[in-house]
């Protein structure tokens, strides 16, 4: 039965585990709980709960190296552009007549430029070659570049009020010349099958962390999933590097997408032994899971002799967990040799 | 509590928010490396996926740049912080309609080659269970258990940092404590019963 007092004892016993003052009543309900059996009870069980709540100890939410060096990276780029970029502002002076000659003439100029290259077409019309770009042929297309333009030589268009960031300003020289310099951001959208070559780099890349988080590199590895999931063939680039996720790699949901994607891929001897090596070592239940039902994929396409022993061992592995050597078994009965 | 609220002090918290209103990075810098992991850890107790948890606090360290001149000194500089943390963790949620689930998975191994396996994998396995029961807590009452039980924060700060009143934070840490209580007395739920 509930005491009367055990609202004011739980809000004396919870200001006791968080360090709050326990106001006036303080010594008179620290008798009462002295002589109340029920009150002393549930004390005990709230304070039982406050000592349960420690054994999360955050231990797997500290910052990685990596992540930190990604976002003080970001934090100085952020403060540097919050504290250099100035709004453009046109002069009062121009007046809207003169900004339409300036348009009249900028079209006339660029008008004459195109007849003189012999290129009047425009696209959708009969005569348009649309510029090289990434997607013909074998165009290197460099992602990171650096240029200097000379101002008394050049126009700048800013008509699409691009994001200038990282802005620095250098002083005037001896010429009176002053210089800004910023970054620009530019989209790329690379479209292409997973195996073709430069779509194949791009998600390496990613999935070695060049998108700068976790999500990024899970996505990557959703895409390589899904490319593989109809026994699509993939890079010999994006084989080695999800063997060496699958091998290294801190998060187990990302160890995870990379059985996933192991699993998928039509079986060859490198792709068996990284999910041999993940079933024997993984720590993740999850991730070993995965790797059986990939290693049944490969006893049966490479008669593999190996995976078999493998998935054996595991089915009677009295230290396994129980769904995965489940799952083993399972996997050893419907192979077909 | 966790190591956060030790050396240097809220008034090293103050000198690098104020680097950071005078445009200098070492003042972020130092604001990350002394909050960094904290806030790391409430974003992951409230969300439930470390890789969530590491770009939502990203996002807060870069909302704090922008906010710096907003700092108005009523609260401290970390019941500030955990103030943009919460909102920020809340329109996350809110965002992706989901409570936050803790998969199997979500809980990656903490780092620590001194310890045998099988001691790391008991840890890991009682970690997994508080975090799961966390996860059962409405976001409300998780916030204010989270701040009160790892952070530290008294009733007053925690109120500050929630925009709530020290009656609501006191209603919701019974709340969560009851609930919580319940969910322990239940016993270990089954490995994967949380997970895909």
């Amino acid at each position: 039965m509930e005491c009367r007092e055990s609202l004011k004892v739980r809000e004396f016993v919870l200001a006791r585990l968080t360090g709050e003052p326990a106001g006036d009543e303080a010594a008179a309900r620290a008798a009462h709980l002295a002589a109340c059996g029920a009150c002393a009870s549930m004390a005990a069980e709230m304070e039982s709960v406050w000592a349960r709540l420690a054994e999360d100890d955050g231990g797997d939410l500290a910052a990685t190296s990596s992540w930190a060096a990604r976002t003080t990276a970001a934090l100085a780029a952020e403060i540097r552009r919050a504290h250099n970029v100035r709004p453009f502002r046109p002069r009062a002076s121009e007046s809207p007549l003169l900004k339409v000659a300036a348009v009249l003439a900028a079209g006339v100029a660029g008008f004459l430029v195109a007849r003189a290259s012999g290129s009047g077409a425009v696209p959708g019309s009969p005569g348009y070659q649309p510029t090289p770009g990434p997607f013909r042929g074998a165009d290197s297309v460099s992602l990171v570049s650096s240029r200097t333009l000379d101002a008394s030589r050049s126009a700048l268009d800013l008509s699409g009020s691009p994001r200038l960031a990282n802005v620095a300003y250098a002083p005037a020289d001896a010429a009176g010349r002053v210089a800004v310099s910023f970054d620009v951001t530019t989209r790329y959208t690379v479209v292409g099958r997973p195996e073709d070559q430069a779509l194949a780099n791009l998600l390496v890349s990613l999935m070695s962390g060049a998108g700068g988080s976790e999500g990024a590199k899970g996505k990557a590895l959703d895409v390589v999933s899904e490319g593989t999931r109809g026994g699509g063939s993939v890079s010999p680039e994006i084989v080695t590097l999800l063997r060496r996720t699958l091998e290294t790699d801190r998060n187990p949901g990302v160890r995870k997408k990379a059985a996933e994607a192991l699993a998928q891929m039509p079986p060859t001897p490198e792709t068996r032994d990284a999910l041999a090596a993940a079933l024997k070592n993984d720590p993740n239940p999850a991730v070993r899971i995965l790797a059986v039902e990939g290693l049944a994929k490969a006893a049966t396409v490479l008669k593999d002799a190996s995976s078999i022993e493998t998935l054996r061992q595991k089915a009677s592995d009295d230290h396994e967990n129980g769904y995965v050597r489940s799952q083993a078994a399972l996997a050893l009965s419907k192979i077909e040799i | 509590m966790e190591a956060e609220r030790t050396s240097p002090g809220p008034e090293a918290d103050l000198e690098a928010l104020e680097l950071v209103r005078a445009g200098d990075p070492a003042g972020a810098t130092r604001l990350f490396q002394r909050w960094s992991t904290p806030l790391l850890r409430f974003t992951g107790r409230m969300l439930g996926d470390p890789a969530e948890a590491e770009e939502v606090t990203q996002d807060v360290f870069l909302k704090v740049i922008a906010r710096a001149s907003q700092y108005d000194g009523r609260a401290s500089v970390a019941s500030w912080l955990f103030a943009i943390a919460a909102n920020a963790c809340r329109d996350r949620l809110r965002r992706s309609a989901r409570r936050p689930s803790v998969p199997l998975d979500a809980v990656a191994e903490a780092p620590g080659p001194d310890l045998p396996v099988d001691l790391r994998l008991v840890e890991r396995q009682k970690r997994e269970a508080v975090r799961r029961a966390l996860s059962r807590l409405s976001d409300e009452q998780r916030e204010v258990l989270v701040l009160a039980r790892y952070h530290g924060l008294p009733y007053a700060e925690i109120a500050r940092a929630l925009s709530i009143s020290e009656g609501a934070v006191k209603t919701r840490m019974f709340r969560a404590v009851e609930t919580l209580k319940s969910l322990f007395s239940e016993g270990e739920t089954p490995w994967n019963a949380a997970s895909r």
